[in-house]
Order: structure tokens, then sequence, then C-alpha cells
């Protein structure tokens, strides 16, 4: 009777054929979940953000400035997120103070980074003009413009090219004075020409500088600096 | 408690939640880019890093208190339904 009733309650051995146990498996959503450590979830909801805010930018709703200091805002609080499991996220510690140093220095400089580049070609119609962009190509044709005629042009990175009355540059009446502090200024005069540049001519160099030689009383006045990039001045027969 | 403490159990990185505190200052600072805020920038950093250690120590401290709270709450419900599954 004994022997009956243990031969019963003894579990049987499990062999090969035996169908898998019913384990209750998470599915979908709670499987993801499971399978990622609590230690790496400020690390991945930073980086969701990080890819939002870039998409943000991508799509226009937010300017890059914005989106900088919004992620500088995002990995402050994956810091303090660490910090609370007892880490420092040295990584986006380093970004984020990058980021900051160099949001404070456009900041503290004037320097707009959410201009986009621009392509665009200026005829100035009244004596005074002023253009200022960040990066792009300007092109500021004076060849149709009344005269007195003064123009600055203010170009971060990229080309300006200025269109000038060859009649104008041979009477003497142009006076054109470029810098560049990365890059070239090119003044194409021909050989034969008394109007010769002053200063260094065609050359890629640094803190490039180049003014074409006006006469007593010249009519036409540009003064144009460039950050990074190239000018070239033609002249329109 | 035997074994490695890992994780939300290790407790605060005082050190980590100023520095974490100080940039998400500072970002709502570039945010905002107040005229204001400019002309005093250097003052309000020096200001604003220490105000993060202070801010950082306050954070860990009422973590701390918030979750002794916690736990004896829950402790005292578990003993509750003991106790009564036991009656």
């Amino acid at each position: 009777m004994t022997a009956a009733t243990s031969s019963r309650s003894a579990p049987r051995p499990v062999t090969a054929e035996d169908p898998p146990p019913d384990v209750a498996r998470p599915s979908g959503w709670a499987a993801l979940r499971a399978r990622i450590p609590n230690e790496e979830l400020p690390g991945i909801v930073a980086l969701v953000v990080l890819a939002a805010l870039v998409g943000a930018v991508v799509i226009g709703w937010a300017t890059p400035t914005t989106a900088l200091s919004l992620a500088v805002v995002a990995l402050g609080a994956r810091t303090v997120l660490d910090a609370r499991a007892g880490g420092l996220p040295t990584g986006a510690v380093v970004v984020a103070g990058v980021l900051v140093v160099v949001l404070s220095a456009c900041w503290w400089s004037g320097t707009d980074l959410d201009q986009r580049p621009r392509w665009t070609t200026e005829r100035p119609t009244e004596g005074l003009a002023a253009y200022e962009m960040a990066a792009g190509s300007l092109t500021i044709d004076l060849t149709e413009s009344p005269r007195p005629m003064g123009v600055t042009a203010k170009v971060g990175v990229g080309r300006v090219i200025v269109k000038v009355p060859d009649a104008d540059v041979r009477a003497g009446r142009v006076d054109v004075q470029a810098r560049v502090a990365g890059g070239w200024v090119s003044v194409p005069i021909p050989r034969d020409d008394r109007v010769r540049p002053i200063g260094r001519d065609a050359g890629p160099a640094l803190m490039d500088e180049v003014a074409t030689q006006p006469g007593d009383a010249p009519t036409v006045v540009v003064r144009i600096d460039v950050g990074v990039g190239n000018v070239e001045v033609h002249r329109v027969r | 408690m035997s074994g490695e403490r890992r994780g939300w159990t290790r407790g605060w990185d005082v050190k980590g939640a100023a520095v974490g505190l100080f940039l998400i200052g500072a970002g709502l600072v570039l945010l905002r880019r107040d005229d204001a805020a400019f002309d005093a920038l250097p003052a309000l950093a020096v200001v604003g890093a220490v105000a993060c250690v202070a801010l950082a120590v306050a954070l860990a401290r009422l973590d701390g208190a918030l979750g002794d709270l916690l736990s004896k709450e829950l402790t005292r419900r578990r003993a509750r339904r003991s106790g009564a599954e036991r009656v």
C-alpha cells in the first residue's frame, strides 16, 4: 500500500521526447523591456530624445540653436538619472560640456547658428547697401547700380562675387577692398591695365587681402569681409 | 546585505547629480538667451555651480527620505496583511 502510494506520487523522469514545459514568457513590448537592464534606460531615452531633436531640425520644427540647447538639457537629465544609480556617464558629460562651450561662444560673439546657407544675387538700387550671411554664395551685381554706391558684405563661410563695369574700373572709379581670413581673393586684371591690385592676388592664403587701385574720386566703394571662402571681382564689359 | 549592490540601489552620486543639474541649468539659460543673463554670465556660472551642488545634496537626501518612508509603509502593509491571514 505504501509502495503503491509512493510510486504514484514520485515524478516521472523527463525524457528528450517530452514537450517543453509551458513557461510564461513575456511577449512584445514586455519582452523587449525585460531584455534592457535598468542601468541602460537613461542612456537609451537620451539617445531617443537626441534623435527626435535631429528630426525636428531636419523637418524644420526647431532651429539648430534650440535643438542643441535642448540636447544639453536632455544630457543633463540623463546625467542626473545616472547619478541616481550611482554612476557618471563621462561621454555624455563631455559632449554636453562641448555643446555648452560652443553655444556660449556663439552667443558671446553674436554668431547666428540658425541661418541656413543661401545662394543669392543682389542688385542694389540705393546708394548704400549692406549684406550679411552666415554661409552660402553672394553675388553683388553693380553693373546697373546708381552712382555713387557703397556696399559692405560680411560672409562667414562661402563665396562673394562682385560684378563691376570694366569701364568704371579702367577709369579708377571702383574701390574694392576684400579680406578673407581663410581662402583667397581674386581680382583678374589684364596685364596691360594701369589699374593694379594692391596686396596679394589670386592665390590660396590665410588672411588674404586685395584692394583695387581707385582714382582720386571713386564712385563705387565695396568692402568685403569673408571668414572662410573666396572673393572674386568680375569685370563686366 | 551580502552581494554586490547594483543599479538603483547603489545610492546617489552627488558629484554626478551636481554636474547634471548644472548642465540642465546651462541648457535652459542657452535656450532662453536672456540679455540680462548674458550680461551676468560668468557670475551666473559660479553661482549656478554652487547652487547645483547644494541642490544635488538636497535631492539625494530627499530621495533617501522618501525611499525610507515608502519602504516603511510597504513593510507595514505587508505585515498587516500577513497578520490578517494568520488570524
